[in-house]
C-alpha cells in the first residue's frame, strides 16, 4: 500500500479535495506501485542470475577448460590401468575417444553453451535445483538441494550464533558508549578498532595455537569428537565445545569496529536539537534513549539486520577451512573451483530471492517506522 | 582550501591526532623512500631472485633483534672466501695444473649451532676436473676430514647432507658434530676460533679453482628475518608499505565515499534514478564475488591493481549503499533540508553540502579500517590462489606464512611482523579519526 | 579508577603471553632438538628373533577413530597427542624438521614426479619457437641443477631424476648401469648448455643482440606455464628455470595458473597456436609398477594414450621411426627373453634422451608421520593411506588392542558402493580396513603375496620371458593352453546364464596363460561382517557382475561400465570353477606379465568378491542390483546424473531407505539373484537368512557396508566427517601374519679406500652393504655393480664387485685400468640391488690418480 501520507504544511501537489476518490486512488496507487515494484525486483533477480551463469562459465570459455580437464584426467587414469596396456594404438585411441565423449556428454558439452545457459536460468528461476555435475553432498546425494541442505544446519549454527551475538552486542554497547562520548571506554574501543581489520581466519589460527596446541582447552577443529558421544545431550555439549573457538574468532575479528560504527551513528542522532530539548525537560536517560534516539535510528538498524540475516546461511570460506567446519562457504569455494554451475546457480538464486524479499519489505518498514518518509515519489 | 587549513589547525590541538599524523607521515616517508631506493623491477628481481640473490641467507631465520629476548644467543651467518682478509691462500704450481691451499679462520661465539655449513666452488678446466680435500680444525686442535671429492664448474658441498661425515662425527648431524664440545655430555657449543682447510689439485695447465666460498648459515638474519625460500623479508615489508597505503586508502575511501554519494543522489532525486541504483546494487550483491575475480584473473590479468579496481567497484555497489539510503531517507525529511529546498538551493548543493556532510563521521571508521582490512583481503585472495604472483606485498607474506604453517612451526616473527604493522597503520588512522570525529561534528565539540 | 587497573592488568597479560609464546617454544625446541637428533628417525625394529606368536586374531587395534585434520596442524596435533597418525602425504622441508623435532616416526613414499614439458611444434603464425630443435631441448637438461632444486625446494628429501623410470621401482634397478651412464651426459653443466644453445640458435638464424636472443629483429619469447596449485613446489621450480633461461638471453613470460586454466592450453588447446612453449608437468604414482616399458610409448610417441591431443601428435614430426616402432614393441611386450628386453630398453633410453620431449627433474618423496609408540608397514609408492597392508600391520608397539586416532585431510568425499563408488584416496582408507583380498602386494617390491590363497599354478606358452620370485606359485611352460569347452567366456543377460567356450568358439580357443588358483579349505569359515558365512556363491557373483553392468540388454546395463568391459574382454579367454570345496578356479587370458605371481594374482582377483571399489557379499550386490533394475538408484555417477536418480551409496543419504525397502522385499520373497546360474549355489531360505542378516546389520550400524576384513565400519558420520571402525573378532588370521613388513629392508652402501692411487698400480676398494648398521645377508643381495668414470667424466668401466663375506664386497681395478685413467680426479660409483626392497642403494667415491 502506498504510504504517501500528506505531511501538513507542505502541499507539493495541488490535489482535488474529494477524500473518497483519494482513498480509492490511494489503494489503486498502492496496488500499482506494489506490482511495479515486484516486477522490477523479479527482473533484477533474473538479470542477476543470468549474469552469474555467464560469469561462472566465463561466457562459455569454461567448456574449453573442462575439455582440458577431462582429457588430462582420463589420460592419467588409464595410464595406471593394467588391462589397458595390452591394446594396440588404434584400439587405445578409439577407447580413449569414447571415454572422453561420455564424460563430455555428462557435462552437457554436447549442447552449445547458450542453450545450456537458458536451461540453467529456467531451472534457477523455477527453483528446480536439479543435479550437480561433479559435486556430491556430504550424505552422498548429487541433488543440489541436498548439497545445500546437508550443510545448512552446521553453517547456521556457526555463522548465525556468532553474527547475531556480534550484531546485538555491538548495538547495545554502542548505545551506552554514545552517552559517554570521549570517556575512557570510548577511546579504548576506538584504539582497539584497528584489531578488527584482521579477518576471522587470521584470529582462528592464533586461537588454535594458544587454546588448542599450548593450553589444550579446546579441540583443534572439526564439529564433533571421534568417536562421537552416544547420548543426545553429550552430543550437543561436544558440538558446543567445538563451537567456542570459531565463534570466538568471528566475534573478536569484528567486535570493536562494529561497536565503533554503531556508536558514531548513534552520536549523530544524540546531538539533534529535539534530544537536547528532551534532556532539558528532565526525562531519564533511558527514556531519552528509547524515544528520541532508538526510534529514528530504527530503519537503519532494521536494514543492516535484514541484510545480515540473509547472508547468515552463506558461511565464511576461510574460517570454515581453518577450523574444518562443514559449512556452505567451503561448498561455494569447491563449486567455483570445479566450475559446477548447477551448484553455483543454486546458491545464488536462494540469495537473490531472499534479497529481493528483504528489499521489498524494507521499503514498507521505513514508512511504518518513520511516517515522515515518502517512498517512490522523490522530491 | 581555506577551511581545510582551518581544520588542520583544529586537528593539531588534539594529542592523539598528533601521534597519528606522525605515524602516517612516517609510513608515507618509508613508502616514498622504498619506491626511490628499490624500483619495481629491482623489487621483483630481488623477490623472485634465485641462488645468486639470497643464496647466502639462512632459511626461516627470525630477526637479529630477537636475540635480545633470548638467553642462548643464536648465530648470525658467517661468510669467508678466498679474498676475505684473514684467509691465507697459497697457489703452488704442479707438473700439470696447480695446488691451492686455503685456510679460512673465523670466531664462533654464539650459544647455538649454525643452520648448515656450505662450500661453494667455481673452477675452470677443459676436460679434467679438479679434486678437493676439506679439513675442519676445532679450537682445541682436533682435525676432522670433511670430504675428498671431485668438483665441476660450480659445485656446492653441503656438510648437513654428507652421511659419511655424519658417521665420522659419531652419528650427530654434521653442523652439530663439528661444533660440539667433546668433554661435556650434553650438547653445547665449543666457542673459539675455527679453521677450515681447502686443499685443491688441478690436472691441466690452465685449469684453476677460481673461488671457494665458505658459508655458515646462521639462525637469525637482518631486520625482519627470512622466509622458507631464504628471501629477506625486509623487501616485502618495505615494498608492502606503499602498496598497502595506496591499495588500502583508494579502496576503502573510494568505495565508502562513492557509496554515500550514490545513496544520497538516489534518495534525493528518487524516481527512476533511485530505482536504477538500488537494482544495480542488488545485482552486484547477488553476483559471486569470487567467480568474477577468477574470470578477470583468467582473461585479463592477475595483477594486484586489476583485482583492486574490481573489488572497489563491487564494494561501492555493496550493502553500504542500502544502509546509507535508509539514513538519507530520514535526513531528507528533516526541517533544515526542507528549509534549504524552500529557499531554492540547487539539487547538487543540497546533496553535497547539506545531505552528505551530516554523514561524514560515518566515513571515519571506514578510513580507520581501510588500509589494514584491504591488505588482509589481499592475503585472503592469495589464499584462494587469486593473489598477484609477482609483487612482494604484506598480504603475500601473511599468506606464505600461513600456508607454510608458520604458527605451528614456531616462526611467529614471519606472521606477526606484517600483522603488527597492519594494526599499527590502522591505529595511526584511528587516532587521526578520533579527532576528525570532533571537527566534522560541531555539536560534539562541546560535549 | 578501579576498572582502569583491571584493564591495564589484562592488557599486560595479553602482551606478555604473546611475547612469551613468541620466544618460549623457539628456545625450548633448541635444547630438545640436538638430543632428539641421534634418535634413529627410521622406525626401530623390535628383535625379530622367534618372538612368541600372538594369539590375537584380526587387526591389532580395538577401535580406530578417523577424523578430518588440516595438513598444516597435523604434526602439532600428533605432538599434542590429539591424533596418533596422519596418513596423507606431507613433503615440505619444514614438515620434515617439525616431525623430527617432535621425535615422531615417519614413512617415506614416492608420490608425484616432476618434469618440464616442451611444445616442440612449428607455430602457425611463424613466431620463432626454439624448442622445435631437439638439441636445444636436450641442452636444457644441462641448464637445470637438479641437486639445487632437491636441496632448496624439496629439502633434500626427493631424488634427482633424468628419465621417466621412478628411481624406487624395479625397472630403474634392472637398468641402473645404463641409466647412470646416460645421466652423466645430462647432468648440470651451464657452460656446455650455453655453448650448444648458442650454436644451435645461430644455425637457426637467431642473433644475440646485447645479451638478448632475437629473431628477425624481435626478441625470442618463451611463454612458460607455471602451475600454482597442487603442492605449491612448481612455483619455485618454475621461477628457477625461468631465471636460468633469462640468464642465457631468452625473454620469458611467466604465466601462472591452476591445473584447469592451464589444461585448456597444453592438453586440449592447439599447440601450433603458439600460446605456450614450456609447462611445469607432473605425474602421479598409484603403486609400485614392475614393468615401466610402456613409458616410452606413453611419453614420447604419437601412439600414446594421449595420442589424439595436438601436443602428442606434434611428436610425430620429431620421433625417429625406429624409436616409434621400438616403443610400440616394448609397450606390447613384443620380446622373448629378458636380455632382449634389456637391450631394447637401453636403446630406448638413448633415443628418449636424444628426442627430449621432456626434461625430467625430480622424483618427489613424501611422508606420513605417526607417534613413536605406533608402527605400520608402508608401501614405497602408496604410502600408508591406500596400502592394503596397513589394516594388518597398524598397531601400538608391544600392546595388543587400544584405541587409535587416525587423522586424514578429508573423508566421505563421494557416494561409496562396491561397483562404481568413490575412488578417492580418503574413502579408500576406511574401505581397505574393512577389506580382505585374495592377494596382498609386497609393499617394498610390488610382488603379490598369498593372503587368502593356498597356492597357484601358472602355465605359460613358450617363448615369453616369465619368471617367479616366491614359491607359492609354480611356473610351467607349455606349447599352448587349450581352453576347455565348458569354461565360461560370456554372459547372456536374457537367459541369465553363462555362454561357454564351446558355444561361442566351436572351432576351439587357446590362451597365452592358464592360471589354476587353489583356495585353502578353511576359506568358508570366514563370515561377512553381518554374520553371513562366505560360500561359493560369493565367487560366482563377481563373474556375473563383470558382464552384467557392461552388456547391452542387461537390466543393470551402464554405459560407463561398457568401456571397462571392452578393455577386459581384449585379453579374457574364460573361467572354470573345477571344485567348490576346497575352491579351485581356472582362469584363461592373453594378458601376461614378467612375474608369474602377478598373473596368479590377477587370476585370483577376478573371482574374489571385490568389485573394484570394495568387498560385498552376493546378497548386498543383489539388493543394490534390484534397486538399479527398478531405476531407483544407479551405481556410477555418470548414469546417476544422466537418469537424474541418486547414486547408490551404501553408507548414507537417500539411498539407505531405497536399499532397505528392496532388501525387505527380497527377504520376504526369498529371491535368488540371476537364479538360472546362482540357483545351483544358493537355496531360497539361505537367501532370506542373508538378506535378514544384512538388514539387522543395517539396524545396528546404520549402513550396508558389510565387508570381510579385520575391521568393521561401526559408525559413519557423513556431515561431521568422522568414522569409527572396530575390531572384527570373527576374523581367522593371526594379527602378526605380516609383521615382517613393518620396515622396508633398504640397504645402505658405502665405498671406502685410499683417495690417492698411483697410475698403473692395481687398486682395491671396499664396499660395505648394511641395513641399520648390521651386515646385509649376501643371499638377499641380487647384484653389486660398480661404474668407473675417468677424469673427463666418461664411463670407462662397469663390473660386478666380488663378495668377500656378508655385507662386505671388494672392487679391484686392474693395473691396465688405472694406467688408462692417467692423472686426474676419477669417480667410482656402486649400485646395490637387493631382493626384499626395490630401491637400489648408491654411493660414490672420488679418488686421485697421479
Amino acid at each position: 500500500m502506498s504510504v504517501e501520507i500528506q505531511s501538513p504544511g507542505v502541499g507539493a501537489e495541488a490535489e482535488a479535495p474529494q477524500t473518497k476518490r483519494r482513498t480509492e486512488s490511494t489503494f489503486s496507487r498502492v496496488a500499482k506501485y506494489t506490482s511495479y515494484k515486484l516486477a522490477m525486483l523479479f527482473l533484477t533477480v533474473v538479470i542477476a542470475v543470468y549474469l552469474t551463469i555467464l560469469i561462472a562459465n566465463m561466457g562459455g570459455y569454461v567448456d574449453e577448460i573442462v575439455r582440458g580437464q577431462i582429457r588430462e584426467f582420463v589420460g592419467q587414469m588409464l595410464r595406471i590401468d593394467p588391462n589397458y596396456q595390452q591394446m594396440d594404438p588404434e584400439e587405445k585411441n578409439e577407447f580413449f575417444q569414447t571415454q572422453v565423449e561420455r564424460a563430455e556428454k555428462r557435462y552437457g558439452l554436447d549442447q552449445p553453451f547458450v542453450l545450456r545457459s537458458f536451461r540453467y536460468l529456467w531451472n534457477a528461476v523455477t527453483l528446480d535445483f536439479g543435479y550437480a555435475t561433479l559435486m556430491a553432498s556430504d550424505t552422498g546425494s548429487r541433488q543440489v538441494k541436498l548439497i545445500i541442505q546437508d550443510r545448512l544446519a552446521p553453517t547456521l549454527l556457526l555463522i548465525a550464533t556468532s553474527n547475531l551475538i556480534l550484531f546485538f552486542g555491538s548495538i547495545g554497547l554502542a548505545l551506552s558508549l554514545s552517552r559517554g562520548y570521549g570517556s575512557f571506554w570510548d577511546r579504548f574501543v576506538l584504539a582497539m578498532s584497528p584489531t578488527s581489520s584482521a579477518p576471522s581466519w587470521f584470529y582462528g589460527i592464533f586461537f588454535i595455537l594458544i587454546f588448542a596446541a599450548i593450553l589444550r582447552w579446546f579441540p583443534f577443529g572439526g564439529m564433533i569428537d571421534s568417536p562421537p558421544p552416544r547420548t543426545q545431550w553429550a552430543y550437543i555439549l561436544n558440538v558446543g565445545k567445538h563451537l567456542v573457538l570459531p565463534v570466538g574468532a568471528i566475534i573478536t575479528s569484528a567486535m570493536f569496529v562494529s561497536i565503533y560504527n554503531w556508536r558514531t551513528f548513534f552520536l549523530i542522532y544524540s546531538s539533534e536539537d529535539y534530544v537536547e530539548m528532551a534532556k532539558a525537560k528532565g526525562l531519564s536517560a533511558n527514556d531519552v534513549q528509547n524515544r528520541y534516539i532508538l526510534r529514528p535510528t530504527l530503519p537503519t538498524i532494521i536494514t543492516s539486520f535484514g541484510l545480515l540475516v540473509i547472508t547468515l546461511w552463506t558461511g565464511s570460506i576461510l574460517t570454515e577451512a581453518v577450523f574444518h567446519w562443514p559449512g556452505l562457504g567451503q561448498t561455494t569455494l569447491t563449486a567455483i573451483g570445479l566450475y559446477d554451475t548447477p551448484v553455483i546457480v543454486g546458491l545464488t538464486i536462494i540469495y537473490a530471492y531472499l534479497l529481493a524479499i528483504t528489499v521489498f519489505l524494507l521499503d514498507f518498514i521505513y514508512a511504518l517506522v518513520d511516517p515522515r518518509v515518502k517512498i517512490g515519489s522523490g522530491r | 582550501m581555506q577551511n581545510l587549513k582551518k581544520n588542520l589547525r583544529e586537528l593539531l590541538k588534539y594529542p592523539s591526532a598528533v601521534i597519528g599524523i606522525v605515524l602516517i607521515v612516517l609510513l608515507v616517508a618509508i613508502s616514498v623512500g622504498t619506491l626511490i631506493y628499490i624500483p619495481r623491477d629491482e623489487a621483483v628481481r630481488l623477490w623472485r631472485g634465485g641462488d645468486q640473490v639470497w643464496g647466502q641467507n639462512p632459511r626461516t631465520a627470525p630477526p637479529v633483534w630477537t636475540n635480545w629476548f633470548r638467553s642462548e644467543k643464536l648465530p648470525e651467518t658467517i661468510v669467508r672466501d678466498l679474498d676475505t682478509e684473514g684467509t691465507t691462500v697459497e697457489r703452488s704450481p704442479r707438473d700439470m695444473g696447480e695446488n691451492l691451499v686455503a685456510v679460512y679462520t673465523f670466531e664462533y661465539t654464539a650459544d647455538d649451532y649454525p643452520q648448515d655449513i656450505l662450500l661453494k666452488f667455481t673452477s675452470d678446466y677443459t676436460n679434467r676436473n679438479p679434486f678437493v680435500s676439506i679439513y675442519w680444525i676445532t679450537p682445541d686442535g682436533r682435525e676432522i676430514r670433511m670430504t675428498e671429492q671431485g668438483i665441476g664448474y660450480n659445485t656446492t658441498y653441503r656438510a648437513v647432507q654428507d652421511d659419511a661425515l655424519e658417521r665420522r662425527v659419531g652419528g650427530l648431524s654434521p653442523e652439530i658434530g663439528l661444533f660440539d664440545d667433546p668433554n661435556t655430555e650434553e650438547l653445547d657449543v665449543l666457542k673459539g676460533t675455527y679453521k677450515v682447510v681447502v686443499d685443491a689439485l688441478t690436472f691441466e695447465d690452465d685449469s684453476v679453482v677460481e673461488e671457494a666460498e665458505l658459508i655458515l648459515h646462521g639462525k637469525v638474519f637482518g631486520w625482519f628475518g627470512t622466509d622458507v625460500q631464504r628471501r629477506d623479508l625486509s623487501i616485502a615489508i618495505l615494498w608492502g608499505t606503499p602498496i598497502a597505503l595506496a591499495f588500502g586508502l583508494t579502496a576503502s575511501f573510494g568505495s565508502s565515499v562513492f557509496s554515500m554519494i550514490f545513496a544520497a543522489i538516489g534518495v534525493w532525486f528518487g524516481g527512476w534514478i533511485d530505482e536504477a541504483i538500488q537494482r544495480v546494487t542488488e545485482i552486484s550483491l547477488t553476483l559471486p564475488f569470487l567467480s568474477i575475480l577468477i574470470m578477470v584473473g583468467t582473461f585479463y590479468s592477475k595483477s594486484i591493481w586489476t583485482i583492486l579496481w574490481v573489488t572497489v567497484l563491487l564494494t561501492i555497489f555493496g550493502s553500504s549503499i542500502k544502509t546509507y539510503r535508509a539514513i538519507f531517507l530520514q535526513v531528507k525529511e528533516s526541517p533544515y533540508i526542507e528549509a534549504a529546498h524552500a529557499y531554492g538551493a540547487s539539487n547538487t548543493r543540497i546533496v553535497f553540502s547539506y545531505l552528505i556532510p551530516r554523514m561524514i563521521p560515518l566515513l571515519i571508521p571506514g578510513l580507520v579500517l581501510g588500509v589494514p582490512s584491504y591488505v588482509f583481503l589481499e592475503a585472503t585472495l592469495a589464499a584462494l590462489s587469486l593473489g598477484d604472483p609477482v609483487l612482494p606485498t604484506w598480504g603475500k607474506v601473511i599468506y606464505d606464512a600461513q600456508s607454510n604453517g608458520a604458527v605451528y612451526n614456531g616462526f611467529y616473527y614471519w606472521i606477526l611482523e606484517p600483522a603488527v604493522l597492519l594494526v599499527l597503520t590502522g591505529l595511526a588512522f584511528a587516532m587521526v579519526g578520533f579527532s576528525l570525529d570532533r571537527i566534522f561534528n560541531p555539536r560534539l565539540r562541546d560535549v | 579508577m578501579y576498572r582502569n587497573r583491571i584493564l591495564a592488568l589484562l592488557a599486560l597479560l595479553l602482551v606478555a603471553s604473546l611475547v612469551l609464546s613468541a620466544c618460549q617454544p623457539a628456545a625450548s625446541t633448541e635444547t630438545d632438538a640436538p638430543t632428539e637428533e641421534e634418535a634413529d628417525t627410521e622406525t626401530p625394529t623390535e628383535e625379530e628373533a622367534e618372538a612368541p606368536r600372538t594369539t590375537r586374531v584380526g587387526g591389532w587395534l580395538d577401535e580406530i577413530g578417523m577424523k578430518v585434520v588440516g595438513a598444516d596442524s597435523a604434526i602439532t596435533q600428533i605432538a599434542a597427542g590429539d591424533i596418533d597418525i596422519y596418513t596423507s602425504n606431507l613433503s615440505t622441508p619444514q614438515d620434515v624438521e617439525a616431525s623430527d623435532d617432535a621425535g615422531l616416526e615417519r614413512s617415506f613414499q614416492f608420490g608425484i614426479y616432476y618434469e618440464l614439458t616442451f611444445n616442440p611444434s612449428e607455430f602457425s603464425d611463424g613466431t620463432f619457437n626454439p624448442f622445435v630443435n631437439a638439441n636445444i631441448r636436450k641442452a636444457m637438461n644441462n641448464l637445470v641443477d637438479r641437486d639445487y632444486l632437491n636441496q632448496e625446494v624439496y629439502g633434500g628429501l626427493a631424488v634427482p631424476k633424468f628419465f621417466s623410470f621412478v628411481s624406487a621401482f624395479p625397472d630403474y634397478a634392472r637398468h641402473v648401469d645404463v641409466i647412470r651412464g646416460l645421466e652423466a651426459d645430462l647432468s648440470y653443466d651451464p657452460d656446455r648448455a650455453t655453448a650448444t644453445i648458442t650454436s644451435e640458435m645461430e644455425a637457426m638464424g637467431a642473433e644475440m643482440v646485447d645479451g638478448q636472443w632475437t629473431f628477425d629483429g624481435d626478441p625470442v619469447n618463451i611463454t612458460f606455464l607455471i602451475r600454482t596449485d597442487s603442492d605449491g613446489t612448481r612455483v619455485p621450480v618454475g621461477d628457477y628455470v625461468a631465471n636460468q633461461l633469462e640468464s642465457i638471453g631468452f625473454t620469458v613470460t611467466r604465466q601462472y595458473g591452476t591445473s584447469s586454466e592451464l589444461a585448456a592450453l597444453w592438453v586440449s588447446g592447439n599447440v601450433a597456436d603458439g600460446l605456450w612453449n614450456l609447462y611445469t608437468g607432473a605425474w602421479g604414482v598409484g603403486g609400485i609398477t614392475r614393468d615401466d616399458a610402456g613409458d616410452f610409448q606413453f611419453f614420447d610417441s604419437p601412439d600414446s594414450a594421449y595420442g589424439f591431443t595436438t601436443l602428442w601428435q606434434s611428436y610425430a614430426a620429431q620421433i625417429d621411426p625406429a624409436y616409434q616402432a621400438l616403443a610400440n614393441d616394448l609397450a606390447n611386450s613384443a620380446f622373448s627373453t629378458l636380455e632382449e628386453r634389456r637391450d631394447m630398453i637401453s636403446q630406448a633410453l638413448q633415443y628418449s634422451a636424444a628426442q627430449s620431449t621432456r626434461v625430467w627433474l625430480i622424483d618427489g618423496r613424501a611422508f606420513s608421520p605417526w607417534q613413536p609408540n605406533v608402527s605400520v608397514a608402508f608401501d614405497l609408492a602408496a604410502g600408508v593411506d591406500i596400502n592394503p597392508m596397513t589394516a594388518f600391520t597398524l598397531r601400538f608397539d608391544d600392546q595388543e588392542g587400544g584405541v587409535l586416532q587416525w587423522g586424514t585431510p578429508d573423508l566421505f568425499v563421494e557416494p561409496a558402493n562396491p561397483i562404481g563408488g568413490s575412488n578417492w584416496t580418503y574413502d579408500n582408507q576406511w574401505q581397505l580396513l574393512t577389506r580382505d583380498s585374495a592377494i596382498l602386494l609386497n609393499p617394498h617390491t610390488g610382488i603379490p603375496l598369498p593372503q587368502r590363497l593356498e597356492s597357484a599354478e601358472v602355465y605359460m606358452t613358450e617363448g615369453y620371458p616369465v619368471g617367479t620370485t616366491y614359491d607359492w606359485v609354480s611356473l610351467e611352460f607349455v606349447a599352448e593352453n587349450a581352453v576347455p569347452e565348458d569354461a565360461w567366456i560370456n554372459w547372456n543377460p536374457e537367459t541369465e546364464t553363462f555362454v561357454t567356450v564351446g558355444e561361442q568358439h566351436p572351432e576351439g580357443l587357446t590362451a597365452l596363460v592358464k592360471t589354476v588358483v587353489h583356495y585353502p579349505a578353511e576359506l568358508y569359515d570366514r563370515t561377512w561382517h553381518d554374520g553371513s558365512p562366505m560360500t561359493a556363491a560369493d565367487f560366482v557373483m563377481p563373474a556375473i557382475m563383470t558382464f552384467a553392468t557392461g552388456t547391452e540388454g542387461s537390466p543393470i546395463y551402464d554405459e560407463a561400465a561398457a568401456g571397462a568391459l571392452q578393455a577386459f574382454l581384449g585379453g579374457f579367454k574364460g573361467w572354470r570353477i573345477t571344485s567348490t570345496d576346497p575352491l579351485t578356479v581356472e582362469y584363461y587370458t592373453d594378458v601376461w606379465f614378467q612375474d608369474a605371481e602377478l598373473m596368479a594374482g590377477a587370476g585370483a582377483a577376478t573371482l574374489w568378491p571385490e568389485y573394484g571399489y570394495g568387498n560385498a557379499g552376493w546378497h548386498a550386490i543383489a539388493i543394490s542390483n534390484a534397486a538399479e533394475a527398478a531405476g531407483e538408484l544407479a551405481y556410477s555417477a555418470d548414469k546417476a546424473v544422466a537418469n537424474e536418480v541418486e547414486q547408490t551409496n551404501y553408507i548414507g543419504g537417500p539411498s539407505l531407505e531405497v536399499l532397505a525397502s528392496q532388501a525387505q522385499a527380497l527377504a520376504d520373497a526369498g529371491t535368488i539373484p540371476f537364479e538360472a546360474t546362482m540357483g545351483a549355489f544358493v537355496t531360497a531360505d539361505e537367501a532370506t537368512a542373508r538378506y535378514n542378516n544384512l538388514l539387522a546389520f543395517y539396524g545396528d550400524h546404520g549402513h550396508f557396508w558389510a565387508g570381510v576384513g579385520p575391521y568393521i565400519l561401526d559408525q559413519a558420520f557423513l556431515v561431521e566427517k568422522t568414522a569409527v571402525l572396530v575390531h572384527n573378532p570373527d576374523y581367522t588370521d593371526l594379527a602378526d601374519k605380516w609383521a615382517q613388513f613393518s620396515t622396508p629392508k633398504i640397504a645402505t652402501a658405502e665405498i671406502d679406500g685410499s683417495a690417492r692411487v698411483d697410475v698403473g698400480a692395481e687398486a682395491t676398494f671396499d664396499v660395505y652393504v648394511t641395513f641399520e648398521g648390521e651386515a646385509y645377508p649376501a643371499d638377499e643381495v641380487s647384484e653389486v655393480k660398480y661404474l668407473l668414470y675417468n677424469a673427463e667424466g666418461v664411463l670407462v668401466e662397469t663390473g660386478e664387485a666380488t663378495l668377500d663375506m656378508d655385507g662386505h664386497y671388494v672392487i679391484t681395478l686392474s693395473s691396465e685400468t688405472t694406467e688408462g685413467l692417467g692423472a686426474g680426479s676419477n669417480k667410482l660409483e656402486v649400485a646395490v640391488v637387493v631382493i626384499p626392497a626395490s630401491i637400489p642403494a648408491f654411493d660414490t667415491f672420488d679418488f686421485v690418480t697421479e
